[in-house]
């Protein structure tokens, strides 16, 4: 393999010193001469590479330790220690030279002129990043055609919703074709046909240019439609780094079993199983696939009612992040 | 080195097409400098005549007219309030998004206000000019002056910028700083002779300011717009704005670099 790693991050940590004290007026005065001082451990020491063309998503809960990861990624956090180089270079040292190599979007944060229409942004970024006059024509067409943004991208940034402003700032992000877009949190806002276009335009790009996004999100639809691989952080530690198959394989013992019935049932009783829901016709099941084999359910209910339909699922990807975050 | 000009020029473009949108706030200022102007005639008209004296301080009544003409120029072109800016971007946080362009933060900061400067070239200082040569007979400096007072003034516009700045960059320790701004604005305004000019203070504070950098943002320059000095003098002036540049240049860039690590929260 000749192929090297583009993000390679070992043992990386962050702690955090911050002051806390006890509400009220009284210890607002004591803390002007004490001060009590927490050490909060953002990271513990995460370590994990990334390969270039992935398309990696970056979940965990709130306050997990995802935002630093990626600040420290993009050059504008120091780690208290371990490794991390990214496009062979380390992000925090010489920070003007390595942010041209990559494409950010954060959160609810504005990169565009707030008092310019974004297509200004696009204008002057193209001035700013050199970018050639038939690429940047080329990908701002494509971009826009595909977000849907031609009207929306002629009014100033601070006039625009929240969802046009996300369309626009990730065109603002991809322009000067970065080799590693980090995306946090980028479908915040948009609207379902617009979070399917922005997922074609990140799928799209990565296969055309050969991106690595990184992207953080709570919606697990993002997740499933993107990424390949995810990373799961909590409390400041990777708890799961693999395809999203084999979390399902890994961390799913349950599976959704829907029975309709061509006659009333008399009742349903098996082991390791559970009745979800129960009407004349219709049964909804919880099976523990460690406990009974799907095999035997299905043999069960065929030896005892007239059934019509089967329907076996997989309980829901949110389901299965909730149990992995509350263990 | 050419990447690095057009990165240079965008911010200029990008502070030249903010301030168009805010251009009916640049002209009222053109409205209110005459005002201004008008006033300090009253006064110093009913000061000249009360004490009966041609000559106050070094200035005639003309003189001091134009000395505040000049000085309005110099305001609509050096002022800068930088520090409100920085502080702003400590406090709400989108100095991240500042740190995520590829451009060093000093020279985008600088860049980005000449470009807002340039509008207030076109539409408030040469109309004002031209207010107060017809109106207030203020008087054309000579070519040689006229050229000698553009260079003094660009100086003192690089060395408010620094001052500005280095004031800015307590925000990053002190996340509040409008007290501190405000003793910034009022030290500028006062000890670079915006209200009188200097040589109306006494001797013991004159000496002190001569130490400050103040001075050399207005008085001076004005001085050599009136062509109050001898050309080796206008070389003296300009020596020293240098040297503070330099100077507040230097402590700038340290001071940034220190408040970027605090910032980026090296060290814990």
């Amino acid at each position: 393999m000749k192929n090297e790693p583009i993000i390679c991050v070992e043992n990386l940590k962050k702690t955090y010193k911050t002051h806390s004290r006890e509400p009220g007026l009284v210890n607002a005065f004591k803390s002007l001469f004490k001060r009590k001082y927490i050490i909060k451990e953002a990271l513990k020491g995460i370590s994990f590479e990334i390969m270039p063309g992935e398309i990696v998503g970056f979940i965990g809960p709130n306050g997990a330790g995802k935002s630093t990861t990626l600040k420290t990624l993009s050059g504008i956090l120091y780690p208290s220690g371990g490794n991390v180089k990214v496009l062979g270079m380390t992000p925090w040292k010489n920070r003007v030279k390595y942010v041209k190599n990559i494409g950010v979007v954060f959160g609810q944060k504005n990169t565009m002129w707030w008092d310019l229409p974004a297509v200004d942004t696009f204008e002057l970024n193209r001035e700013f990043y050199s970018i050639p006059k038939e690429a940047y024509k080329e990908r701002l067409d494509r971009m826009v055609k595909l977000l849907d943004v031609e009207k929306v991208m002629r009014t100033p940034v601070r006039d625009l919703s929240l969802g046009e402003r996300m369309k626009c700032q990730a065109i603002t992000s991809l322009l000067h074709n970065p080799k590693l877009v980090f995306l946090d949190e980028p479908t915040i806002g948009l609207d379902i046909i617009a979070k399917d276009r922005f997922r074609d335009l990140i799928k799209d790009t990565n296969k055309k240019d050969k991106t690595t996004f990184i992207v953080t999100t709570h919606d697990m639809q993002d997740i499933e439609k993107l990424c390949d691989r995810i990373i799961i952080i909590n409390h400041g530690e990777i708890i799961y780094d693999g395809s999203l198959k084999n979390i399902k394989g890994e961390y799913l013992s349950n599976k959704i079993v829907d029975v309709k019935l061509e006659e009333a049932h008399q009742g349903f009783k098996l082991k390791g199983c559970k009745v979800l829901k129960r009407r004349k016709y219709e049964l909804k099941i919880e099976i523990n696939v460690k406990k009974k084999s799907i095999n035997e359910l299905v043999s069960y209910l065929l030896e005892n009612y007239q059934v019509a339909d089967i329907l076996i699922q997989d309980p829901p990807i949110e389901e299965i992040i909730r149990n992995i975050y509350e263990k | 080195m050419k990447n690095l000009f057009y990165r240079y020029l965008s911010e200029i473009k990008a502070g030249f097409r903010i301030s168009l949108i805010y251009r009916f706030n640049t002209l009222v200022h053109l409205l209110t400098a005459p005002i201004n102007l008008v006033i300090f005639y009253f006064l110093w008209n009913a000061i000249y005549g009360y004490t009966g004296q041609e000559i106050i301080r070094g200035f005639t009544l003309p003189a001091l007219i134009s000395y505040y003409a000049v000085s309005i120029i110099i305001s609509f072109l050096v002022w800068a309030d930088i520090d409100e800016w920085m502080e702003e971007a400590v406090r709400q946080g989108y100095l991240v998004t500042d740190l995520l362009r590829p451009i060093n933060y000093i020279g985008s900061n600088f860049f980005f206000l000449i470009g807002l400067k340039l509008l207030n070239l076109l539409i408030q200082t040469i109309p004002f000019f031209i207010i107060a040569v017809v109106f207030f007979n203020v008087k054309i400096a000579g070519p040689a002056y006229f050229l000698l007072f553009f260079v003094a003034l660009f100086m003192a516009f690089v060395l408010n910028f620094f001052i500005s700045f280095l004031v800015g960059l307590t925000a990053f320790w002190l996340m509040k700083i409008g007290g501190i701004r405000r003793m910034r604005r009022i030290f500028v305004f006062f000890l670079s002779g915006a209200l009188i000019p200097l040589s109306f203070f006494p001797e013991w504070f004159q000496r002190i300011s001569s130490f400050l950098p103040f001075e050399y943002i207005r008085y001076h320059v004005i001085n050599i717009y009136l062509e109050k000095y001898t050309f080796v003098e206008v070389l003296r002036v300009m020596g020293i704005q240098l040297v503070w540049i330099v100077i507040l240049c230097l402590l700038g860039i340290l001071v940034w670099r220190r408040a970027y690590k605090k910032f980026a929260g090296a060290g814990t």
